[in-house]
């Protein structure tokens, strides 16, 4: 047994190093181990991340995120930056003429991709149970009016679902990536969520990779 | 007329026509008196949140509906620096503070008191000093400084009016 002068501490050396060993194999086996799928269900939590800065690029890093999800590989910016801007869908200084980007998105080799207006969230969910990245487009002021003092009649923004389950009480909770946030995996309610959500006419793309792609 | 949701409305027919993306927002509406026709004309602009911000840009153009059925007369794009540059950002300084509820309550009642405000400028209904008052101080307390001379530019008869 070691003490040490002045501080009320003592250990034994002999039992150390089997300590530190014991310890450093848990270590280990916590780093090997798979996500305990506990609560709501993983689905797409395991979306990267990829944030938009200044720029009005919210769509396209979401379609960034869905893809590198989907392919695991992230094809960059400019993979969907340049021919949207080329066909004229993007423009760096206003922003994405959200109707058309579903084409851009859809000529990524290896991805095969669905937009329009979903019913619900039981849409979300099903995307999400089948493997799909889900990509809805919300109202920024009903999304954001919780967090700050926005504009009402403001823009929309896009938002990459990585989770949806509805709870025993009917309300939903959700997952997301903000391009506005490097967190992955942001809770949002379905109080929150779901108004922002149909204030957009509830648009959604689907993003999953074609099989053999 | 709810006007709340004409602007949505306008928005998404601008977004539909190609005048305006995703980021684009619209402002309140201006209303003008032409031949006995009022119509109403918003501002389009780049809106990007950024929490806890609004960045607020130049407008890019302004959107003319009837006041009636909410169809689009006119749309004129407006000249800009090139990239449009950022004019601010929103809450500006007197409506950071205000609690949340209170916020949502403000544009609520500026909301509710447009139709009566546009009745008034087109001399359908009554003169009534107090409903303008409080316009006049709601739309104050939600415009920020930078935004106010484009609002008076799409009509500045309607802010003599209001103001006089």
């Amino acid at each position: 047994m070691e003490s040490y002068p002045g501080h009320e501490i003592s250990e034994n050396i002999e039992q150390a190093l089997p300590a530190a060993t014991e310890r450093m194999s848990m270590e280990a086996r916590l780093q090997r181990a798979a996500p305990a799928e506990v609560g709501a269900p993983m689905q797409m939590t395991d979306t990267p991340v990829h944030t938009q800065g200044d720029a009005p690029d919210c769509l396209l890093q979401c379609a960034r995120m869905a893809e590198h999800r989907q392919t695991g590989l992230d094809p960059g910016l400019e993979a969907y930056k340049n021919p949207a801007q080329q066909e004229g869908i993007y423009d760096p200084e206003t922003g994405t003429n959200v109707e058309k980007f579903a084409d851009i998105m859809a000529e990524r080799p290896g991805l095969s991709v669905e937009a329009g207006n979903a019913q619900g969230p039981e849409v979300i969910e099903s995307a999400l149970d089948q493997g799909k990245s889900v990509i809805v487009g919300v109202d920024a002021y009903e999304y954001y009016r919780g967090e700050t003092n926005p504009e009402p009649n403001s823009s929309g923004h896009a938002l990459v679902v990585t989770s949806a389950e509805q709870q025993s009480d009917s309300t939903w909770k959700f997952t997301v990536n903000d391009p506005n946030d490097s967190t992955p995996n942001l809770p949002v309610d379905g109080n929150r969520l779901l108004p922002a959500w149909s204030g957009t006419g509830q648009l959604m793309m689907t993003v999953e990779a074609k099989p053999g792609g | 007329m709810d006007i709340r949701k004409l602007g949505n409305d306008t928005l998404d027919a601008s977004r539909a026509r190609g005048w305006a993306a995703l980021e684009t927002g619209i402002s309140r509406p201006v209303p003008k008196v032409t031949i006995g026709t009022v119509n109403l004309t918003f501002l389009l602009y780049r809106s990007q949140v950024r929490p806890p911000y609004q960045m607020l840009y130049e407008p890019i153009g302004k959107v003319t509906v009837d006041f009636v059925t909410g169809n689009v007369v006119e749309h004129t794009t407006l000249p800009t620096d090139h990239p449009p540059r950022v004019l601010g950002r929103y809450p500006h300084a007197a409506a950071a503070h205000i609690p949340r509820e209170e916020w949502s309550k403000v544009w609520d009642d500026l909301f509710a008191l447009y139709p009566s405000i546009i009745g008034m400028f087109a001399g359908q209904l009554a003169n009534d000093p107090l409903q303008r008052a409080s316009f006049r101080a709601l739309f104050d307390l939600t415009t920020p400084p930078f935004m106010r001379p484009y609002y008076v530019a799409l009509n500045p008869q309607f802010f003599d009016w209001l103001t006089g």
